[in-house]
C-alpha cells in the first residue's frame, strides 16, 4: 500500500530523515519506534505532504505522491493525528469531526448559502456519522463542548475521530497514547485494534509506549539517527541486540554519563 | 441541533429590531439616518466572512462599494438601463474583478496583503476621479431613482424597509455559510491550518471565493447607496469608506455576523447625531479602532456575549 524509497530529509545541515525504505502492505496494524530525534515524525510529515522530501519516493498505491500538498494527499485516503494536538480550539468537539468529514460533503457554495435539500441531507448525514465517532471514541456527551475546554486524553481521541471522519485507508496516528494514563492507554490500544479489524484501515503508529506497541502491532519498523535500523515482528524487535543497544545502550551511556559527571 | 436554533433566534432577534427601529425613532432625517446604517451593515456583513471568518484583511473594499454605485449611476443615468439590472451588472464586474485579483492578492500575507487590497480600492477611486466624462469626476454626478416595473422606489419608509429586508437576507446567506462545510473549513483555517489541509480542505480556493462573495455584497449595497443617496462622488469608493468599514467589522466583533452590524450601526449612527464625530472622523476612527484592539481585542458582540454566558452561567 504504502512504499518508502530512499527518502531523505534534510534541514540546512541537519539529516532529520536519510535514506529510509520500508513496505506497508495493505491492512495490519504498524508501528515506527526509535529514541527521540530519530525522525519518526518528520517520517509521518513527508508522508502526508506537510512536509516536502529532499529526495526519495513515497508511493501509495504504485504511485509517486512524494511532495504533493496534504489536500491531495486527504483526497487519495491518507489521514492522521499529530503528537503535538492539531486541534480546532476556536470550534465545538462536532465541528471538530466535521472538518474531518469535510471531503464527503456536499460543499456548493449555492447550497450552503440557501440551505437547499441536498445540503441539508448531507449535513445530516454528515452529523450522524460524526456523533457516531463520537460515541466510539467516548466523546458523544462533549459534542457540543468548545474543544478547548476538553482534558488532554479527550483531544487525543477527539483527533482520532477527527482523523476516522474522512473514512482514511492509511490512517497515521503519532503517538496516540502519550500523556494517557494505563486505562486511557488500553481504550486507544482497543479503538486502534477495532479500526483495522472492523473498518479495515491501515494504521501506522509512532509510540513510545513500548507496551502499547508490542500488543497491538504486527510489523514494527526500528528509526535511529534517520536510518532504519531494524524491521520485523514484536518478537523480533525485542530481541535484535542492535535495537536494544539503541534503546537501551543510549540509556546507559547517559546513566553513566550523568553518574560520573 | 443547538447551532440552527441559535442562527433563527438571532435571525428572528434582527427582525424584531428592524421592525421596531423605524416606530422608536419616528422622522425623515432618523430613517435616513436608519438607512445608511442598513446600508453600511450590508457590506460588513460581506467583509467580515472575509475578515472575521477567512482571516484576511481588506482595505479596499470601498473600491467594490463603489463599482457597484457608479455601475448603477452610469448605466441607469446615461445610459437608460433597468435599476435591476445595472445592478446585476455591477455584481458581476465586483465578482469578476475580485476572482481576478484574489488568487495573487491572496498569496499574500499581512501587510502585503492590506498594501495590495489598499491599492486596489485607490485604483478604483483615481479611476472614478479622473473619468470626468462618465463620472462627472470629483464633483460626482447625479443618480436616478430606483424603478421596477415603472414602480417607483421612493420616501424614506419604502427605502428603509427595502434596505432592512436586503439586510436580513444577507444576514441569513451569511450565517447559512458560516454554518456549513466552508465556514467550518475558514475557521479551520484560523484553528489549526496544517490539520485543515491534512482533512482536505483546499484552504486557497475558499479565500478566494469569500473574496468574490463580500465583492459582489458590497457591490450591491453599492448600488442601492447610489439610487438611495441620488448624488454620487468618488468619495464613496475611497480609502476613509474602506477604513470605515474594516473599523464596524472589528469594534463590532470579528467573526460575529451580528457584530458587524453593531459595528456599522454604532459607527454610521454616531456621527450623524455627534457633530463633533463629523469635525474628527479620522481620528475617532483611528482612536476607536486603537482602543478596541487593546482593551477588547475580539470586538464588541463576542466579548460581551461572553460575559452575558459567564455571569448567566
Amino acid at each position: 500500500m504504502l512504499e518508502v524509497r530512499g527518502l531523505v530529509c534534510h534541514f540546512g545541515g541537519v539529516r532529520a530523515v536519510d535514506g529510509v525504505d520500508f513496505t506497508i502492505p495493505e491492512r495490519g496494524v504498524h508501528a515506527i519506534i526509535g529514541p527521540n530525534g530519530a525522525g519518526k515524525t518528520t517520517l509521518f510529515n513527508l508522508v502526508t505532504g506537510v512536509l516536502r522530501p529532499t529526495a526519495g519516493e513515497i508511493l501509495f498505491h504504485g504511485e509517486n505522491v512524494a511532495g504533493r500538498p496534504p489536500e491531495a494527499l486527504a483526497r487519495l485516503g491518507i489521514s492522521r493525528t499529530f503528537q503535538n494536538l492539531r486541534v480546532f480550539f476556536n470550534m465545538t468537539v462536532l465541528e471538530n469531526v466535521l472538518v474531518g468529514r469535510h471531503l464527503h460533503l456536499y460543499r456548493g457554495a449555492l447550497g450552503a448559502l440557501f440551505r437547499t435539500p441536498r445540503f441539508r441531507r448531507s449535513e445530516a448525514a454528515a452529523r450522524d456519522f460524526a456523533e457516531h465517532l463520537l460515541a466510539r471514541v467516548g466523546l458523544a456527551d462533549w459534542r457540543h463542548r468548545p474543544a478547548d475546554s476538553l482534558p488532554y486524553g479527550a483531544l487525543k481521541r477527539l483527533e482520532i475521530a477527527r482523523a476516522l471522519a474522512a473514512e482514511p485507508r492509511l490512517l497515521l496516528l503519532d503517538e496516540p497514547a502519550a500523556g494517557c494514563n494505563e486505562a486511557e492507554t488500553r481504550e486507544i490500544a482497543e479503538l486502534i485494534a477495532a479500526v483495522e479489524a472492523e473498518d479495515g484501515v491501515t494504521v501506522v503508529l509512532v509510540e513510545h509506549d513500548m507496551q502499547l506497541v508490542m500488543n497491538v502491532c504486527d510489523h514494527i519498523i526500528v528509526l535511529d539517527h534517520g536510518r532504519k535500523l531494524a524491521e520485523g515482528t514484536a518478537r523480533e524487535i525485542r530481541e535484535d541486540p542492535r535495537v536494544i543497544e539503541a534503546y537501551l545502550g543510549r540509556a546507559a551511556r547517559e546513566f553513566a554519563h550523568a553518574a560520573g559527571g | 441541533m443547538r447551532l440552527p436554533s441559535s442562527r433563527h433566534l438571532g435571525l428572528a432577534v434582527l427582525a424584531a429590531v428592524l421592525v421596531l427601529l423605524p416606530l422608536a425613532l419616528p422622522g425623515t432625517y432618523a430613517l435616513d439616518v436608519l438607512t445608511n446604517v442598513g446600508i453600511a451593515a450590508i457590506v460588513c456583513v460581506g467583509l467580515n466572512l472575509l475578515i472575521g471568518y477567512a482571516g484576511q484583511i481588506s482595505l479596499g473594499h470601498a473600491g467594490f462599494f463603489g463599482i457597484g454605485a457608479y455601475a448603477s449611476a452610469i448605466l441607469v443615468t446615461n445610459e437608460g438601463w433597468p435599476p435591476l439590472l445595472a445592478m446585476l451588472a455591477g455584481m458581476a464586474l465586483s465578482g469578476l474583478l475580485a476572482f481576478a485579483v484574489a488568487r495573487p492578492i491572496l498569496a499574500l500575507r499581512g501587510h502585503y496583503l492590506a498594501m495590495a487590497t489598499l491599492g486596489l480600492g485607490i485604483i478604483v477611486s483615481i479611476v472614478l476621479s479622473q473619468e470626468v466624462e462618465l463620472t462627472g469626476g470629483p464633483d460626482g454626478m447625479p443618480v436616478d431613482p430606483f424603478t421596477v416595473a415603472g414602480l417607483e422606489l421612493t420616501g424614506p419608509l419604502a427605502w428603509y424597509a427595502t434596505v432592512a429586508v436586503s439586510l436580513l437576507a444577507v444576514t441569513w446567506l451569511s450565517l447559512n455559510l458560516v454554518d456549513s462545510p466552508i465556514g467550518r473549513a475558514l475557521r479551520a483555517v484560523h484553528g489549526a491550518e496544517i490539520a485543515a489541509r491534512v482533512c482536505g480542505v483546499d484552504t486557497t480556493a475558499y479565500k478566494v471565493m469569500v473574496f468574490v462573495l463580500s465583492a459582489v455584497i458590497a457591490s450591491y449595497a453599492g448600488s442601492l447607496y447610489a439610487h438611495f443617496a441620488g448624488w454620487l462622488t468618488p468619495d464613496e469608493a475611497g480609502f476613509l469608506r474602506s477604513i470605515q468599514f474594516v473599523t464596524m467589522v472589528v469594534l463590532g466583533g470579528m467573526a460575529s455576523t451580528f457584530g458587524a452590524i453593531v459595528g456599522a450601526a454604532l459607527l454610521t449612527a454616531l456621527p450623524q447625531f455627534l457633530t463633533v464625530f463629523h469635525d474628527y472622523e479620522h481620528v475617532l476612527l483611528g482612536a476607536v479602532m486603537m482602543a478596541t484592539m487593546i482593551f477588547l481585542p475580539r470586538g464588541l458582540v463576542p466579548t460581551l456575549a461572553t460575559r452575558c454566558a459567564r455571569s448567566g452561567g
